[in-house]
């Protein structure tokens, strides 16, 4: 009796026991149904696109294959050694002592570069430049001299923009290949001269848009050379800041004074800086702070919106728009009056102001040229297409581009994320059905927050970071973007091949493109690319049709 | 389904309507806890860093400690991956349901504190309006409700060890 009990106990023990095991069943084909639906969902919507038409040649130029595998040791000089030089050195490998690795630079691969020669108008930057090379780079009074050094392979020039032009055509005829920060020139027909002189010696020409190595821009690229977009007729570009230093107000040294001085400082060549351009006593703010001046700067144009800009091109493999208007103003940054504490320290530009602080005497008041507000009209009329910028320094909202297409649309502001247009045709099937919803996006590309990542936290950093302009992440890792920039030249000018990420055809492009900017800001007027004759012709207006439109008789 | 058998060897019995709502609870916490689990092991690139940055109120400080260093990092969002899984397997097996719920219990505390929704402190916006009580605070007292109560014993796999 006890024994059936026992066994009768046990077998209805044991089906009571497992009563909820089916429950564990039902959970694993749900897991399994959902995501066999959201699989072939996502499937079919990448189908959607047509195949990659292998139309953009931007594509073919990211993750590049060395060809050779020589790494001979290449020797590099530096023209202009300020702020952004000291970056593209230390992105190179080349920092004082008593300096610290820049972040993103963990676990990359050496350069295997050498800097012999360095040429600045600023003393303090040529000792800089020389201790990060290890003490051995000679010092030249101009780079002229530095060009007939025969032991420079490449030279990188980061000056400010008045001297990008000569100092790149001096590189290239003496058959250095050359890094130039953007913009590549101040000037039009500048931008003609140095693409004459890159191609014809056929030196290996690096423009400095590292933000073009952003992995962002991989999925752009890929989301539209797949036509997931429809037909883009609007893009949106943005620049935003809000500190002095963004507004290009740099600090100024406490020692600083033009070496032509009887007596002071004496570390400023002035006279060299001001050579090719106008005369003018000697003026603190116009050297240290020179994109505040159309004599030394582009402005907006030269400095951000050709970021953007050059990106949109790669992207979208446009050229150079057919017209442009610009506008905007002096709006916020009107005047700077540059202080020290009561002690007679200069105080950082981003500090916010102590007590007693005093105006510096040896500081005039700044008073920009450049506008702190712009906005850039581009028509590309053959591709039915409008390009947008609007920038503000004064304001740091953060705003990413857009890509507006007539089936989707593309917002590059946290990652990259598609969207499906709620009047579309190519994913009408998703969204009648709801499997697509207009505010959620279709496609969505983040950086993959993996194992070993590194905080970003300051908002000017996480801007930087979106836009990749410092850092961008490969493979949950941080990476500095001007090194992968630096390192794809090195690599081109090793395998002799000039097709390097951001070559002289898309420099000669983005400096036009900056220019016609510039150009209609400062004159008023509608700027026009012939493509055709190559010339740039400026619209002009009906003066007797209009005068007649507003005449009040 | 009418029996109330002592289910803890105690003299409180239960009906059947009692052991079947309170398997219920169990299985549907354990269902949670496990597509939680499962979500986070399946999903390339997950981590809890964001989350943890994110962190409010007075233990945000340790919170944040945790996701700023990489191999802490790893060890966290294994951890999390794995135990969330585990536990919902065990409560929805009621197999060492205890264990199970005692997982799940030490979970919801610290979800709720690394963003209580207490007053002067900046929650992470969700659906719902929370004052002190949100879902993490009520999902931990049914867990408590599963681990006061013999909630493995009528329906699930303990009830095998119990009867021993």
């Amino acid at each position: 009796m006890a024994d059936e009990k026992k066994s009768g106990v046990n077998r209805r023990d044991f089906l009571k026991a497992a009563a909820t095991t089916p429950v564990l069943g039902a959970f694993g084909l749900s897991i399994y149904e959902k995501s066999r639906r959201d699989k072939s969902g996502r499937e079919e919507i990448l189908q959607i696109g047509r195949k990659s038409s292998n139309s953009n040649p931007n594509i073919l130029k990211r993750n590049y294959k060395r060809s050779a595998s020589a790494n001979d040791t290449l020797n590099i000089g530096i023209v202009g050694c300020g702020g952004r030089g000291k970056s593209l050195l230390r992105a190179a490998g080349f920092h004082p002592p008593s300096e610290q690795d820049d972040r993103g630079l963990e676990g990359q691969e050496k350069l295997n570069l050498r800097l012999t020669a360095v040429c600045d108008l600023f003393t303090p930057s040529i000792e800089w430049a020389v201790a990060a090379s290890g003490g051995q780079a000679k010092v030249y009074k101009t780079f002229h001299e530095l060009m007939e050094n025969s032991d420079v392979d490449a030279v990188i020039c980061a000056t400010s923009d008045h001297y990008h032009a000569p100092v790149t055509i001096a590189a290239a005829n003496a058959g250095k290949h050359v890094y130039c920060e953007k913009c590549m020139t101040k000037t039009i027909p500048e931008a003609f001269a140095v693409r004459e002189a890159v191609k014809r010696n056929g030196v290996v020409f690096q423009l400095g848009h590292q933000n073009r190595h952003s992995t962002h821009y991989d999925s752009a690229m890929d989301v539209v050379d797949k036509g997931m977009l429809g037909k883009i007729t609007l893009i949106q570009c943005y620049t935003n800041r809000n500190s002095r230093n963004g507004a290009w107000v740099y600090d100024i040294p406490k020692e600083q004074g033009p070496m032509s001085a009887p007596d002071g400082a004496r570390n400023v060549d002035w006279d060299q800086y001001i050579a090719n351009t106008v005369q003018r006593p000697y003026d603190p703010s116009r050297f240290f702070r020179w994109r505040c001046f159309w004599d030394y700067g582009t402005g907006l144009s030269g400095d951000l919106l050709t970021h953007e800009l050059d990106v949109i091109n790669m992207v979208m493999n446009l050229g150079i728009p057919t017209t442009c208007m610009a506008s905007g103003g002096i709006y916020y940054h009107k005047e700077y009056t540059t202080l020290m504490t009561k002690d007679g320290e200069p105080l950082d530009s981003d500090v916010p102001v102590p007590d007693g602080a005093l105006p510096r005497p040896d500081v005039p008041v700044l008073r920009r040229e450049v506008p702190d507000v712009y906005q850039v009209t581009y028509e590309f009329a053959d591709l039915d297409l409008t390009v947008v910028y609007n920038a503000t320094l004064s304001n740091e909202w953060g705003r990413g581009q857009i890509y507006l297409g007539s089936e989707a649309a593309m917002d590059l502001s946290q990652g990259v994320n598609v969207y499906a247009d709620s009047q579309s045709k190519m994913y009408k099937k998703w969204l009648d059905s709801g499997s697509v919803k207009p505010d959620e996006p279709i496609i969505s590309f983040r950086d993959v927050a993996g194992k070993g990542i590194e905080a970003i936290t300051a908002a000017t950093a996480q801007w930087t970071v979106s836009k990749g302009l410092l850092y961008t992440y490969r493979g949950g890792r941080l990476v500095n973007t001007t090194y992968l920039h630096i390192k794809d030249w090195i690599e081109h000018i090793r395998d002799g091949n000039q097709n390097s990420m951001c070559n002289i055809d898309d420099g000669f492009q983005e400096a036009i493109t900056a220019h016609m900017a510039t150009y209609s800001y400062r004159y008023g007027t509608r700027v026009r690319w012939d493509a055709q004759n190559e010339q740039i012709k400026f619209d002009a207006a009906d003066r007797e049709l209009l005068d007649q439109l507003v005449t009040v008789s | 389904m009418n029996d109330e058998s002592a289910l803890d060897g105690t003299s409180r019995k239960f009906s059947g309507v009692q052991q079947f709502f309170l398997a219920c609870l169990r299985v549907i916490v354990g269902w949670h806890f496990l597509y939680e689990g499962w979500v986070k092991i399946t999903q390339t690139g997950w981590s809890s860093a964001g989350y943890l940055r994110a962190a409010q109120g007075p233990f945000a400080a340790f919170f944040t400690l945790l996701a700023r260093t990489p191999w802490i990092i790893n060890v966290v969002d294994w951890v999390m991956a794995w135990g969330l899984a585990l536990a919902g397997v065990m409560l929805m097996l009621g197999l060492f349901t205890r264990l199970g719920g005692i997982i799940a219990l030490v979970f919801l505390l610290l979800f709720y504190l690394s963003n209580p929704p207490w007053i002067g402190v900046q929650f992470m916006p969700g659906e719902g309006s929370y004052l002190i009580v949100n879902k993490n605070l009520v999902e931990l007292a049914a867990v408590m409700i599963l681990l006061v109560f013999p909630a493995g014993l009528a329906w699930g796999f303990d009830r095998l060890f119990a009867n021993e």
